[in-house]
């Protein structure tokens, strides 16, 4: 899955560092891990933490 | 005596254990004590050569491990994405080709799973052969221009690096017990360290001072002379991958068993059907588990995306200078080998969920420092931060991927 995703993503990361810069795509980068990776985890948090104390 | 000393020596060869040599002795008419003082001798000789033997062996190991240690320095990632670049490559194309190589490592490291039984000592080594050889192609494309010839021999690189670096591991350990290795190889990763991040200084001072234009050199010898002109990265890529063809060459000398494994490969396909279908199974079951592998994944292409770049913005925004990006990436290394045992103390008091969010966070800050606030200062901090947040991230999301159940009888328990 891993890979497919990694296939599907990096060209568009690899085009917009061509078309806008790369400090364009390092604001990218930290915006979606900023807010996409870390609500998710903390998502992943919060549903564990149910499902050990419901 | 004599003919004592040879008839052990026949016997021995001829595959007869001590018991039973001894005991056709004594029927031989043999006196007892005689035959035991000839047995401990052949024992004793033999324990020698045995010392001797994993003595030699340990040397090679260690000899392997060092030109290992000093190829990583030379042929450092970012210094091949910034010679990729020089190449002529566009940015498309560098991160086109660095996202070809995880895929690549993957795709590689899922054959190696499945034909691990098929390899051996001098496979190992011609791979690490194979990775030698592809620094030198990539340092000639270099000079002749050629990014698309550099990229392939980037993705080969990739391949050999991964067979070569995750079936060593295993050998190493199955084949040199931990308590049986040396002074300096049972601290190599301390001392490999330490070489590596010379390696990489070195490296750095050679480039900058040669650098990507080349310098003219005259050679006088014996009354003639000859002006060349010199490339640093020809010659940082030259040292890295002399350094592998040799730890590949000795390794293919080295004697010693690869772990078998026991279950036979004969009716599995390339890939494993029911495995995938388990594995499916268990990934859809679990909210939790299926987000933590989409935030995985998504990490996955923002680090291949990132380290892509990282190594060219420093080079480029700190007056093209390959001892800038050194010293930062050196920050990085020393900071990912203390990051695990934070990671782990931390985990022990807040527990390994809450560090994937911190992780997250950590990681975040690299990427939006190179954009808000490009100085060498703040991007160092930055780096040393970045890193630790992702080696929290894979150390906390392994604990807790190893914990979730296995199989789909175990996953509606557990649901």
């Amino acid at each position: 899955m891993t890979s497919l995703f990694v296939l599907a993503m990096v060209p568009a990361g690899a085009f917009a560092a061509q078309k806008y810069g790369i400090g364009q795509l390092f604001l990218g980068l930290g915006i979606v891990l900023a807010f996409v990776v870390m609500p998710m985890f903390f998502i992943v948090v919060l549903l564990n933490y149910k499902k050990e104390n419901v | 005596m004599e003919s004592l000393f040879n008839r052990v020596t026949d016997g021995l060869k001829a595959g007869k254990s001590m018991d039973d040599l001894r005991y056709e002795l004594l029927n031989q008419g043999f006196l007892a004590d005689d035959v035991d003082e000839v047995l401990a001798k052949f024992t004793l000789s033999n324990l020698e050569a045995r010392r001797r033997e994993e003595k030699k062996r340990e040397r090679k190991f260690l000899f392997k491990e060092l030109f290992d240690r000093i190829g990583y320095g030379f042929g450092a990632a970012q210094f091949v994405n910034i010679l990729f670049w020089l190449s002529g490559a566009s940015l498309f194309f560098v991160g086109m080709f660095n996202g070809l190589r995880v895929i690549f490592g993957i795709v590689a490291t899922h054959l190696l799973d499945r034909y691990k039984n098929r390899t051996s000592n001098k496979f190992i080594g011609r791979c690490g052969i194979l990775l030698g050889f592809s620094f030198l192609l990539m340092a000639m494309f270099t000079v002749i221009h050629q990014p698309w010839l550099f990229g392939l021999a980037l993705l080969v690189g990739a391949v050999a690096a991964v067979c070569y670096g995750n079936l060593y591991q295993e050998l190493f350990s199955h084949s040199v017990k931990r308590e049986k290795r040396g002074a300096i190889l049972s601290r190599i990763s301390y001392v490999g360290l330490l070489i590596t991040g010379l390696s990489l200084l070195l490296a750095a001072y050679i480039m900058d001072r040669f650098p990507e234009t080349g310098v003219p050199v005259t050679i006088n010898f014996l009354g003639m002379s000859a002006t060349l002109r010199a490339f640093g990265y020809l010659i940082a890529f030259e040292i890295c991958a002399i350094a592998f063809i040799l730890a590949g060459y000795v390794l293919t000398f080295i004697k010693g068993s690869y772990p078998v494994e026991e279950e036979p490969l004969k009716g599995k396909g390339l890939l494993n059907m029911p495995q995938l279908a388990n594995g499916f199974h268990v990934l859809m079951s679990h909210k939790f588990i299926f987000l933590t592998a989409m935030s995985s994944s998504l990490i996955t292409v923002v680090q291949t995306l990132a380290n892509s770049y990282y190594g060219l913005f420093i080079f480029s925004e700190f007056g093209r200078s390959f001892v800038n990006v050194a010293w930062i990436f050196l920050i990085a290394l020393v900071t990912s080998f203390v990051s695990p045992v934070i990671t782990r103390i931390n985990a022990r008091q807040y527990g390994t969920l809450p560090l994937l969010v911190f992780g997250a966070l950590l990681m975040s800050i690299m990427p939006l420092t190179y954009y808000v606030n490009p100085t060498f200062l703040a991007i160092s901090i930055a780096t040393m931060v970045g890193v630790m947040g992702s080696v929290i991230v894979g150390v906390a999301s392994s604990i807790f991927l190893n914990r979730i159940p296995k199989g789909p009888a175990s996953s509606q328990q557990a649901t």
